[in-house]
């Protein structure tokens, strides 16, 4: 059987705000869509110990991330009637300020859309093999360590 | 510290894997990690073949 072709989440650096709305644009054609709901996950200045983020840069398992997301994608599928689910994912440097990442949920009405979009961030959050590297203006830097929220 | 690839002697199962590591990286010892055999993570002592593909996880950060 051959392998099953994994969508790539992950993107370079930061996600631009452009590209969100282009991937708005994108779903215009859709016309069974009356909802997207989107989450951005920004790059806070956090404050730890007296010092302040200045960046994240993420790594990732990349190939043990993409296979956990697919399983994720199809779990979300079958629990809701989505017409649409995108997620980007940074790699590499993000600063402050920049978006790390791009949920992306569409369905013909709004409550499927939005708690698809709600549970896909937090188990983006729970079950990828990705980590935040938090590196502060002085360049030390200390590994992210995820909340509830 | 970050992503490291290493080879080693073949090993039977995670449990001795574990200990073969954690001799040879002493740092790694008291470490929270979960281990992964070719990309699933495993809950238990794991049999292994000796082309497996098995990673140590510390807890995860993404999102």
């Amino acid at each position: 059987m051959q392998e099953k072709k994994l969508i790539n989440i992950f993107t370079e650096g930061p996600i631009a705000p452009v590209f969100i709305a282009d991937s708005i644009a994108k779903h215009s054609h859709k016309k069974d869509i009356g909802a997207h709901s989107i989450f951005l996950g920004q790059v806070r200045d956090d404050l730890i110990d007296g010092k302040k983020v200045a960046a994240i840069e993420y790594t990732a398992y990349t190939e043990m991330a993409l296979k956990q997301m697919d399983v994720i994608r199809e779990e979300i599928f079958s629990t809701w009637p989505l017409t649409c689910l995108h997620i980007h994912h940074s790699i590499g440097l993000v600063q402050t300020g920049e978006i790390s990442l791009f949920v992306f949920a569409s369905s013909p009405h709004r409550r499927a859309a939005i708690d698809a979009c709600n549970t896909v961030v937090e188990r983006i959050k729970q079950e990828l093999p990705v980590w935040g590297k938090e590196i502060f203006e002085d360049a030390s830097f200390t590994w992210k360590k995820n909340t509830n929220g | 510290m970050g992503a490291r690839t290493i080879q080693i002697d073949a090993q039977p199962d995670t449990d001795e894997l574990v200990r073969h590591i954690e001799l040879v990286y002493p740092a790694l010892r008291g470490l929270e990690y979960h281990v992964a055999v070719n990309r699933d993570i495993i809950q238990s002592n794991t049999t292994l073949t000796p082309d497996a593909e098995i990673a140590l996880l510390p807890p995860y950060s993404g999102g």
